[in-house]
């Protein structure tokens, strides 16, 4: 299992990206907590209660942040690890290392996937998706990729359409 | 009692169950084998299958398939010293050392066995603290829920042990989600932004399915890696599982211990398996006549490994059920389910439904034997499949992301939803903010207002002044000031012994 390369105590550079979402969910909250005290006591009570402390413990946060990096440059402090989140630190450790042409060609081809459902809906655009990135980005054969994709076209027609008949994503078009 | 435990074994055993949970099974023992591919993950992404089911199927097959992920998780553990799960990852301290010395088999029997015994223990505490755990629940009131609703989600931010503030605001994300559409006690629209699709609020099943399943396909696309990574080649022959099993037997009081730290474990909120399986590896190793082999090969690790790892389902599944308290992850996603399938995690699951609460202690015993059977019987054909390569389950899972998404209420505003959802799973992992609270807060929302508005309306505010709710609010207030307070003595003990070191070096 890999470790996280989360800041230790040297680093010096702010914690950017947490104190970004912070202030973030300051914004958030107190945008939220507006609103709530605009409805009756019924309705507002408990929205004031969890904007109320969400608030709170937004503007706790960004505080915290900025003394811990004025006091000893950390920008985290680095505990244990959440028990039924330890499978995170694999995943971590990819997100944080996969290359900039990576990400973009992963999201790349999930915009891809679900403009597809929209426009062309399930039936066309699962097979000629699982075909497409097979080929081009799993660098797969032109049979295996064409088999794949026959196969996934044909086992969802005939599961969905014709065995369970629900309803998929039909597209623009019908 | 005795009648509704009849009753739920007769539920369990119609056709039609019993074919779910088999189908439940499959999935969950090909997913335990998968590193990567967690039971949480998968348990969400097969959520949208169960809208049409019955609640005791709805159980046969989801609880099915997470039992079986801790039991085959070991298997790889043992083989290939990478866990299936993060759950079994004391498996491989002592699992592969014993693979490498071609000890793979026994080792296999042992983990194995020992697993279905400690599922045999959980599901026996889930049973037997149904007529302890009844009263209780059936003396509290409204006020007393509310607390432990809010009780439960700090224990989860509290305990998990990562940033805590972090998890609370993550928790109060999730609680402002929950907040989202008509008011239920005067109608108000809140938060819905003047869209009429908010006006029935976030649906729970997109949001589960981006949250969970949207990392895991966006990693499978950026590793391009076959599942198992690099590891080794499947052993070529797996023999003496059988002198495995007669092992475990002999050390039937380590079954017995660690079944035990696994099911008290697995019921306290926030801890879980990661935490237990290695309580109870370090309990067998104490109690070891042979403490020194331990992580080179020790039976009695591996037995104490796989016992824990099963026996804490059963007992996590207590909280879940009595008080609408999950103990994490997979089941915060399990308690969705719930919600899913009609049901109010409660007194009603001890009263009316005590029927459905005793068909998940048959499901986690038949389930669990299902899979050991067939683990034994189908080991090698099954292993191969950790050398699928990823990509290639990429179209897969992102059909089931989008159908699972879309099949909520055949909108395509849910596939935006779970799309959003992703995006926020994605940034909590990248950046390090626990998913698990804000998951949780957005399940417990609705129950915790309903609980708020109630206690409110019976009582006013002098409900806070009632016993049980003051030392529910005790104990909040201990679960955060005791796990402080060790901290700062262990930064404390840190800095003595640094300048302890730092002195001698100078002296020296």
């Amino acid at each position: 299992m890999k470790t996280t390369d989360t800041p230790t105590g040297t680093a010096t550079r702010p914690p950017a990206v947490d104190l970004v979402l912070s202030l973030g969910l300051v914004a958030l909250f107190a945008t939220a907590f507006l609103a709530a005290n605009e409805w009756s006591v019924r309705a507002g009570l408990f929205p004031r209660m969890v904007t109320g402390l969400g608030l709170a413990l937004a503007v706790l946060h960004v505080v915290l942040l900025l003394v811990r990096w004025r006091a000893d440059g950390a920008a985290e402090p680095t505990g244990t690890v959440e028990a039924d989140d330890e499978a995170d630190l694999d995943v971590e450790y990819i997100f944080a290392h996969a290359g900039g042409r990576a990400w973009a060609a992963a999201l790349g081809w999930i915009a891809a996937f679900f403009v597809g459902l929209y426009v062309l809906g399930l039936f066309v655009t699962a097979p000629l998706f699982a075909l497409t990135y097979l080929r081009f980005s799993a660098h797969r054969s032109w049979t295996f990729s064409v088999i794949y994709a026959v196969v996934t076209g044909a086992v969802l027609y005939l599961a969905f359409e014709v065995a369970l008949r629900l309803q998929v994503p039909p597209g623009l078009f019908l | 009692m005795g009648e509704a435990l009849l009753d739920s074994l007769s539920q369990v055993f119609q056709l039609q169950t019993l074919g779910l949970m088999l189908i439940g099974v499959a999935i969950g023992f090909v997913v335990g084998i998968l590193p990567g591919l967690g039971g949480p993950v998968t348990l969400a992404l097969m959520l949208p299958f169960t809208f049409s089911m019955e609640p005791v199927e709805v159980f046969a097959f989801l609880l099915g398939m997470l039992v079986v992920t801790s039991t085959t998780g070991d298997i790889t553990s043992v083989l290939f010293g990478i866990p299936g799960e993060a759950t079994s990852a004391a498996a491989t301290l002592d699992g592969y050392p014993m693979t490498r010395r071609g000890e793979g088999g026994r080792a296999l029997g042992a983990v194995l066995f020992s697993s279905a015994l400690g599922s045999v223990f959980g599901a026996l505490v889930l049973a037997a603290s149904v007529p302890i755990i009844r009263p209780v629940v059936l003396a509290l009131g409204p006020p007393e829920f509310f607390m432990l609703t809010v009780v439960g989600l700090t224990f989860v931010v509290a305990l998990s042990g990562k940033n805590v503030v972090k998890g609370l605001l993550m928790a109060a994300a999730g609680l402002l989600v929950a907040l989202i559409g008509i008011d239920s006690q005067e109608g108000i629209p809140r938060y819905t932004m003047d869209q009429l699709y908010l006006w029935d609020g976030i649906p729970l099943v997109p949001l589960v399915v981006g949250l969970f399943g949207g990392a895991e396909v966006l990693q499978l696309m950026l590793s391009r890696n076959s599942i198992a990574g690099t590891s080794g080649d499947v052993p070529k022959r797996i023999t003496g599982v059988g002198q495995g099993i007669r092992d475990t037997l002999r050390h039937w009081p380590v079954v017995l211990r660690s079944s035990a730290i696994g099911s008290t474990i697995g019921m306290v909120p926030g801890l879980g398996g990661s935490v237990a399986q290695f309580i109870a590896y370090g309990q067998a190793r104490q109690a070891s006549k042979n403490p020194q082999l331990f992580g080179k090969g020790a039976i009695d690790g591996v037995i104490a490994s796989g016992a824990v790892n099963n026996a804490k389902d059963g007992g996590s599944l207590v909280p879940t059920v009595a008080f609408g308290i999950p103990g994490g992850a997979a089941t915060a996603v399990l308690l969705s389910a719930f919600l899913i399938a009609g049901l109010d995690p409660g007194p009603e699951m001890l009263t009316t439904e005590l029927d459905v609460t005793f068909s998940m202690v048959w499901i986690v015993v038949l389930a669990n034997f299902v899979a050991v059977a067939a683990a034994f019987a189908l080991l090698r054909p099954l292993i191969r499949l950790t050398f699928i390569s990823g990509p290639l389950l990429v179209p897969f899972l992102l059909l089931l992301l989008g159908l699972g998404a879309y099949s909520s209420s055949n909108s395509f505003a849910d596939v935006l939803v779970m799309l959003a959802a992703a995006a926020i799973g994605v940034a909590c992992i990248r950046w390090d903010w626990p998913r698990v609270p804000f998951l949780l807060a957005v399940v417990l929302g609705a129950i915790a207002e309903r609980y708020l508005f109630l206690s409110y309306s019976l009582f006013g505010w002098d409900w806070l002044l009632r016993p049980t709710v003051i030392g529910l609010v005790v104990l909040l207030l201990l679960v955060f000031v005791v796990p402080a307070l060790r901290r700062r003595r262990q930064t404390r003990a840190t800095t003595a012994t640094t300048t302890t070191t730092v002195d001698e070096d100078v002296h020296s």
